[in-house]
């Protein structure tokens, strides 16, 4: 409650004046009666009298204070002021956490820079009596703290403080979810709609509204950024893309490539190198002008006169820059997968046939870009080897990734890889199955029919399946999962467990229309994803990307700049997401023994390179319509106390006379 | 006395009035009461059978001839009473109310009047702190009567009074022999129980008149108020109170003066006595034609 005029006040002097009334007014009149008798007895029954008697004997003078108070009241003019819920002073800071931030001059970052600013109008906002909110725009928007008073002043600084602790820096390396963080502001302003939302951040908005932004970037700042590199492969040889930008300012430096494992010829002027299985670093003159891309371009037509380069294969290519600009996150780049991993497959036959041959070569050239598949025939009948589908070897029953025996079963299977069993004469006890015998139908066979959905039978229609000569898998264990059924019994079994991967396809290539319907490619290129997996599917990553990891051995670990310690997975496929950009290594040994080192590399969004980047429009939260507050005049209030007991009295009064 | 109802119009419409009492009093020869007891009068009471030593006057001879046996006719007897009326002349009965002290007077002459009228005798007791004095003494006839009257109308009401004490301590309240009256406001400490017991003890019928004025029923004053009692010696008597009479005082007094009208009549029924209220502001005549009958004390 406040007053217009305090000098009112001065109207309870009237107070004294009522009291001293009071004490000169004559107390007792004398009264002459024939006894007090009765009034004495009646003294016992006075005890019963209620509380509002009391109040009653008090309502004249209680009245009267009443009246001077409200008068002197009148005078000072009472109020009370409107809640302050709808203050201009209260602020929501949106602090934008995204990777430009991180762009720096002189050792310190925007976000620093921010920080040290919001921390500055916190400090304003609370000398005011206000309350502040804190919003973090990284990946996700958070409230750090929600409408906090000025005794949080403390905590809330030490809230700040942490966002830029070396150990646990809270600025990301991607986009900032800025609407998210507006929305988050939508739920304060529900409070008090009057709040300011200040953003902190380096990005420029033509039009940002209602927002107050504040621009925490440095006019020093330059960026050189690597945003891209590419390895096409042309005519058998490699040409390798580098885009550039340069932010701030225009760039003349050097690129240097580094291309590890390359094989073919480098030549500079008159010399030419040749390059087997050899590391070389390419420095690259570059002119970049400001904002604009420029594409590096080395190797086989290439419009970058750096040497002759022709490479038909590398293992990898790291392009980095050494210049020190304001965001050195940008300034090196992986690019891995040139080498495909080797695929070691071995076929075995009494009766070679010219399907799975042809097959194998097929995909082997069509997954050329993911595996460098090695292909072992060995045939076993003179037939075989008068028709020269194979050549004469030992089998082999380790050190291979996939082994395909047809008819002829060796007592012990391979157990360090795929086995896939074509029509076999006799199985293994180790399998744990047994076949009927053969059955050799009429005509155009039986038409077989599909089993459990199962990833190795996707896109294949298996009713296209015919075949006139077969057996039947008359009893399996439940590890064993039918691919085909023909006439109800099974013909084609898979079975993917850590110690036997197995398929066992029980029908004569010979006498089926498998071999040469679509259905076999596809069956086969599923088996080969099924059972050996590629370990990630892409070898550049976006920052924040899902990965996928596929395990060929019991354990699998992932190393990282986006983890303090190297991941260990026994499961395989396991999901991860990677929240820092560079360089990643996925380790893992299968039961050959031969260690699997795979790499793939997370790149940081094109757009957080450009740290003088400008947007059109700033999203606004939704502000909601104000409804103002008036100041209570109290006068009313007290005129109505006054009023109510007025009519007290006259009631009270009535009911004595 | 100012107001005195005293005046021969009074008595005179007191004629036709006579007092009732009960059948079962002893009295005295030559009255004008009819007693159970059988006598000489002329009035038919009943018959019984004759025994030696009867008078043989007294045979019913019809009855003889009738049943061959010889019975006698009794007849009703007829007992002078004495009344004897006790007058508190306390302050409180008139020292400053002379309405209340023409009140208590005129009945006190009334019922008087009635008593001789019917050949009784009276007496005023008049209680003056603890004693009753009886300056009249036993008044025989009319004309003794008005001869009493003129001290009687004379009567100073003050100080205080204590009825148990004064009835009590009475020395000649007979027995068994007629009524006595107690005319006060009973507003006083003292034990009026005792003394109608003690009057009952005496076999006296009883009758208690309460002498009320309309102020003393329903004050009408209020507010912050010395109440200076009548009887007080002075400012400083612990008699006087100071009240702020307001609603709920008035509740009070009206009240505690309900029950003890209440206590009164119940302590009277529970002794075989009768009281009565009688206000001032009524027309004596009204008490005396209408309020007397209505309990029986007159006919």
């Amino acid at each position: 409650m406040n007053w217009l005029t305090p000098l009112g006040f001065l109207g309870f002097i009237g107070l004294l004046i009522l009291l001293l009334i009071y004490i000169l007014k004559p107390n007792y009149q004398n009264k002459q009666v024939s006894t007090t008798y009765v009034w004495r007895l009646s003294l016992k029954y006075r005890k019963k009298k209620i509380p509002i008697s009391k109040l009653r004997n008090i309502l004249l003078i209680i009245c009267q204070v009443l009246i001077v108070c409200t008068c002197a009241f009148m005078l000072a003019q009472p109020f009370i002021a409107g809640e302050d819920k709808h203050s201009a002073n209260e602020k929501i800071i949106v602090i934008d956490a995204s990777g430009s931030m991180l762009a720096q001059v002189g050792g310190e970052t925007r976000f620093e820079r921010a920080i040290d600013q919001a921390k500055d109008l916190i400090d304003e906002t609370f000398d005011k009596g206000s309350v502040v909110s804190v919003i973090l725009a990284g990946k996700e928007a958070t409230f750090i703290r929600q409408r906090a008073t000025a005794d949080m002043r403390d905590t809330l600084k030490r809230e700040m403080d942490a966002l830029i602790d070396p150990n646990d820096f809270k600025c990301t390396y991607g986009n900032a979810d800025i609407d998210g963080s507006m929305t988050l502001a939508e739920s304060v302003l529900e409070a008090n709609a009057k709040a300011e939302v200040v953003l902190f951040t380096g990005t420029t908005y033509i039009n940002d509204g209602k927002v107050n932004v504040r621009y925490v970037s440095d006019p020093g700042e330059k960026n050189v950024s690597i945003a891209n590199v590419q390895a096409i492969r042309e005519e058998n040889y490699y040409r390798i893309e580098v885009d550039m930008f340069s932010y701030g300012q225009n760039y003349s430096g050097v690129l240097n490539v580094q291309i590890t494992g390359a094989q073919g010829t480098y030549g500079v002027g008159d010399s030419t190198q040749s390059l087997n299985n050899e590391t070389i670093t390419i420095p690259c003159s570059v002119d970049l002008i400001k904002g604009e891309r420029t594409k590096v371009r080395l190797g086989i037509k290439a419009s970058y006169n750096v040497g002759e380069l022709q490479i038909y294969a590398y293992d990898s290519i790291y392009c980095y820059i050494e210049e020190k600009d304001s965001l050195a996150i940008d300034n090196a780049f992986y690019l891995y997968g040139g080498t495909p991993q080797k695929l070691k497959i071995q076929y075995y036959s009494t009766l070679n046939n010219i399907f799975m041959n042809s097959m194998l070569l097929d995909l082997q050239d069509l997954l050329r870009d993911d595996w460098d598949i090695d292909i072992k025939t060995i045939k076993d009948s003179d037939s075989a080897i008068a028709n020269g589908y194979g050549k004469e070897g030992e089998i082999e029953y380790e050190g291979y990734d996939v082994y395909i025996f047809e008819h002829r079963i060796p007592d012990e299977l391979p157990t360090d890889g795929l086995v896939i069993l074509l029509y076999p004469d006799e199985v293994p006890k180790s399998l744990a199955l047994t076949l009927s015998q053969p059955k050799h139908l009429g005509g155009d066979g039986t038409v077989f029919t599909a089993g459990e959905s199962h990833p190795i039978m996707e896109y294949v229609n298996a009713s296209n399946i015919r075949s006139t000569k077969y057996k039947t898998i008359t009893s399996y264990d439940s590890g064993y999962t039918p691919l085909l059924y023909a006439n109800g019994e099974p013909v084609a079994l898979a079975k993917n467990e850590a110690d036997s991967k197995v398929l066992i396809l029980t029908f004569n290539f010979h006498y089926s229309n498998f071999p040469i319907i679509p259905e076999f490619p596809t069956f086969m290129l599923n088996t080969l994803n099924y059972f050996i997996p590629t370990t990630f599917d892409k070898n550049i990553y976006n920052l924040y990307d899902k990965v996928v990891l596929n395990s060929r051995s019991e354990l699998m670990t992932v190393a990282g700049p986006a983890f303090a310690e190297t991941l260990e997975f026994e499961t395989t496929p396991v999901e991860i997401y990677v929240d820092a950009p560079g360089s990643y290594t996925v380790t893992q040994t299968p039961i050959s023994g031969n260690k699997i080192v795979d790499r793939f590399s997370v790149v940081i969004p094109e757009e957080q390179c450009d740290i003088t980047r400008t947007v059109d429009t700033l999203t606004n939260p939704f502000y909601p319509t104000i409804i103002e507050d008036i100041d209570l005049d109290l006068v009313i209030y007290f005129a109505i106390a006054l009023v109510t007991l007025l009519f007290c009295e006259w009631w009270l009064k009535s009911r004595d006379n | 006395m100012k107001g005195s109802y005293l005046n021969d119009e009074f008595f005179s419409r007191l004629e036709t009035l006579s007092l009732e009492m009960r059948a079962d009093l002893a009295g005295f020869f030559g009255g004008k009461h009819l007693v159970k007891t059988y006598g000489q009068t002329v009035e038919f009471a009943d018959y019984r059978e004759y025994a030696l030593g009867d008078d043989i006057r007294r045979i019913d001879w019809n009855l003889y001839s009738r049943f061959e046996k010889f019975f006698l006719k009794l007849f009703t007897d007829e007992r002078q009473m004495h009344t004897q009326i006790f007058i508190d002349c306390s302050a409180s009965m008139g020292k400053d109310n002379p309405q209340k002290a023409a009140f208590t007077v005129g009945i006190a002459a009334a019922l008087g009047y009635l008593s001789v009228h019917n050949m009784d005798k009276v007496s005023y007791k008049l209680i003056k702190g603890n004693k009753a004095e009886d300056p009249f003494g036993t008044i025989v006839g009319k004309r003794a009567f008005f001869s009493a009257m003129t001290g009687l109308e004379n009567l100073t009401f003050d100080g205080e009074s204590d009825i148990d004490a004064a009835v009590v301590g009475c020395e000649n309240t007979g027995n068994n022999d007629g009524l006595t009256l107690i005319i006060s406001d009973f507003f006083t400490d003292s034990d009026w129980r005792r003394a109608v017991d003690y009057l009952s003890y005496k076999k006296r019928q009883v009758l208690l008149i309460q002498v009320m004025t309309p102020e003393e029923r329903d004050p009408t004053y209020s507010g912050r108020v010395n109440l200076i009692d009548s009887e007080s010696e002075d400012l400083t008597d612990t008699k006087n109170m100071k009240m702020n009479i307001d609603m709920s005082a008035q509740m009070a007094y009206e009240e505690a003066l309900k029950d003890l009208e209440k206590d009164l009549y119940e302590f009277c029924v529970s002794r075989g006595a009768t009281f009565i209220t009688i206000p001032t502001d009524q027309p004596i005549e009204k008490v005396l034609f209408k309020e007397l009958l209505k309990v029986g004390i007159v006919e």
